[in-house]
């Protein structure tokens, strides 16, 4: 401010200098938002569209002797839509996907019910914390931790052999992929119930056991109806997070079969394929997009017919 | 005993660190009108928590219909509460809370769809069956929070500070609703509040607690003028408490020797010791003149409240405030400004003595 007063009584003739203090002094209260919301305007458009109207231009190129060049080509989209590993890596992708929600979900349930409701204040802080503090630690890390737990010649598969002489087949399969999966997603599902489960009224509770429902039920009937937006706010961040995720395939399955994920960079790695790498790349973002849409309907607010039965 | 419908036995409360329940006796008829008072953090809450099985109590005993209650979970009473906070479930809509019980129940979706509809059409909110909560006023609101603890037929309705949250005007119309539903049903309330004027307006009876004990129970105009003990008479809010010792007798009065000077106060017993009594604002009267009243003293007005329909004048004499009620007319009359002298007088028959001696 002192500056700017500084500079006023100093160069007020000059024409750049006058801009400036105009802006400043004379801006309608309505440019406030405009100026605070510039940078972040600013970063989306250099950081997310224009690399995402990249991408999309791109599908429609030509790869000649390894080399990309500018064209207008449907070829791209042709032939990766019709390919059958794209189609199997997709259809295998979703289910993964599916698959790691709903066991996010059946596992997030009962341990935030747990800590919101079940723990003493001091012991639902340190839960709290534990579950925080490894989403600040490396992904990676943990994931080759689970290859070290699950490899043949791992800590389970020591135990078993000394115990009842058994070698199992942990490591490259559904099992040890869900594993790694939900290491990712596990976290923060559990936080996110935990917070709706402590923002739910407690009073609802009681009201609703005083009006002849049993505990069990009153998870069924008030419980789980409170907190709805958030059980499909956990449930679809825990299927975007295994939708998207290159570590654990390629850490625990060892890329057999591919998810969309690992599709991307063996189109890129065979032969520079660019533009068909991009074309999976903005069909994986449309289903990111469809199931985000999904979701919002579904946890829309429920409404009420207006008047009468 | 008894015909009590709800009855407690020397009932306790404790928390660590704090006990909000001292033992208490309590005989609930059936079909009464039942007022649990006063200030927060005197137990009646907790004693109504009790009573539905919110809270399960230390020790001591509750019986309802001459069942013992003890370690049957509230799920299982058939005690509905209506809370200050109302507790509708706000996923569910209008005439699905009022069936929420019936489901509870398990009765057929036809017969509770009925059933709820009959409520909210007796509550006058049948156009609002289909609406979200959030889409009612707070007096809607209440209704239906009634008529969702009602919609199974209770015994008893249970009824914590219901009204605290609602505006003046709306507080007096549910008022009288509740007072209608009470007469019509013929069933138990339990009413938990901290404003007299609600459980004078709505209760056959009135439990006054403390401190986790209860001061006084009775009518309302008998714990209203005839207080038991000093905080029961403080309670009341319109009355001035003087203490002193009884130094002889004149006639069919005791004369109770005071630091204001010495009064005549009923009691045929009253031979000695110290006692204190109560003369209620609204029998005090006050002028300008001296008054020629057996009991009388002086005073300099400190200010005037106005209350609506009535005023109260605080006079100080000699130190001890004194409380008077008038109608505002009277009061204009009079042309009170701080620091005027005024007369106060009352008849003997007016006072009361306090029982408990405090």
């Amino acid at each position: 401010m002192a500056d700017a007063a500084k500079w006023q009584t100093q160069d007020a003739h000059h024409p750049l200098t006058r801009l400036w203090t105009a802006r400043r002094t004379g801006g309608s209260p309505a440019a406030v938002p405009v100026i605070l919301g510039a940078p972040v305007v600013f970063w989306q458009a250099v950081f997310f569209a224009a690399p995402l109207v990249f991408l999309v231009v791109i599908t429609s190129w030509r790869v000649r002797s390894f080399k990309l060049e500018p064209a207008f080509v449907l070829d791209n989209w042709e032939k990766v839509l019709n390919s059958g590993p794209f189609q199997k890596a997709l259809v295998y992708t979703l289910e993964v996907s599916a698959l790691s929600a709903i066991l996010t979900l059946a596992f997030a349930l009962p341990a935030a019910y747990t800590i919101a409701f079940r723990l003493s204040p001091r012991l639902r802080e340190l839960a709290i914390a534990v579950l925080v503090v490894p989403v600040f630690s490396s992904y990676l890390l943990r994931i080759y931790a689970w290859q070290i737990v699950l490899s043949p010649g791992g800590i389970i598969n020591s135990l078993t052999r000394w115990l009842f002489d058994l070698e199992l087949q942990l490591l490259g399969g559904q099992f040890s992929l869900q594993v790694g999966l939900l290491t990712l997603t596990l976290p923060v599902a559990v936080l996110i119930l935990v917070l709706a489960l402590s923002g739910v009224d407690r009073t609802l509770l009681e009201a609703a056991a005083n009006l002849g429902c049993r505990r069990a039920r009153v998870v069924w009937h008030v419980l789980l109806p409170s907190i709805r937006g958030a059980v499909l706010l956990a449930g679809s961040t825990a299927f975007l997070m295994s939708f998207g995720d290159y570590i654990s395939p390629v850490f625990l399955t060892g890329s057999k079969p591919p998810t969309l994920s690992i599709l991307i960079v063996d189109t890129v790695k065979s032969g520079s394929q660019w533009p068909r790498a991009s074309a999976i790349g903005v069909s994986m973002l449309v289903i990111l997009t469809l199931v985000l849409l999904t979701v919002g309907w579904l946890g829309r607010e429920r409404r009420f017919r207006k008047g009468g039965k | 005993m008894n015909n009590a419908f709800v009855s407690l036995r020397k009932l306790e409360k404790k928390y660590p660190g704090h006990q909000a329940v001292r033992g208490i006796d309590l005989d609930i008829r059936a079909g009464e009108f039942i007022a649990l008072m006063g200030p927060s953090g005197c137990g009646k809450s907790t004693t109504l928590r009790l009573i539905a099985g919110l809270e399960e109590p230390s020790s001591g005993e509750i019986a309802i219909a001459g069942r013992s209650m003890n370690g049957v979970p509230a799920f299982e009473r058939d005690t509905p509460m209506v809370w200050q906070s109302l507790a509708l479930f706000p996923f569910l809509s209008v005439v699905e809370n009022v069936e929420f019980p019936l489901r509870m129940k398990k009765i057929a979706p036809i017969e509770r769809r009925k059933r709820a509809m009959e409520w909210l059409d007796r509550m006058g909110l049948s156009a609002m069956a289909g609406r979200n909560i959030a889409q009612l006023s707070g007096g809607q609101r209440q209704r239906v929070a009634i008529a969702r603890a009602l919609v199974t037929q209770p015994p008893i309705l249970l009824l914590d500070e219901p009204l605290s949250a609602l505006d003046a005007h709306l507080r007096v119309r549910m008022q009288t609703e509740l007072s209608r539903l009470h007469k019509e049903l013929g069933i138990t309330f339990v009413y938990v509040t901290h404003a007299q004027s609600e459980a004078f307006a709505l209760a056959d009876r009135i439990v006054l607690m403390n401190d986790g004990v209860i001061q006084q129970s009775g009518r309302p105009q008998d714990v209203y003028r005839e207080p038991e003990n000093a905080f029961v008479a403080e309670f009341m809010g319109t009355n001035n408490i003087i203490s002193g010792k009884i130094a002889g007798r004149s006639g069919a009065f005791a004369v109770i020797e005071t630091p204001l000077g010495c009064f005549e106060v009923p009691g045929e017993r009253l031979v000695s010791g110290p006692a204190s009594f109560v003369g209620s604002a609204d029998r005090v009267s006050l002028s300008g003149e001296h008054s020629d009243a057996v009991n009388r003293v002086s005073g300099l007005v400190i200010g005037v409240e106005f209350f609506g329909s009535t005023q109260t004048v605080f006079i100080d004499v000699a130190g001890h405030e004194f409380r008077v009620q008038k109608p505002q007319h009277e009061i204009d009359a009079l042309d009170l400004q701080p620091g005027r002298e005024v007369h106060l007088g009352w008849q003997p028959a007016h006072a009361w003595v306090l029982p408990q001696a405090a």
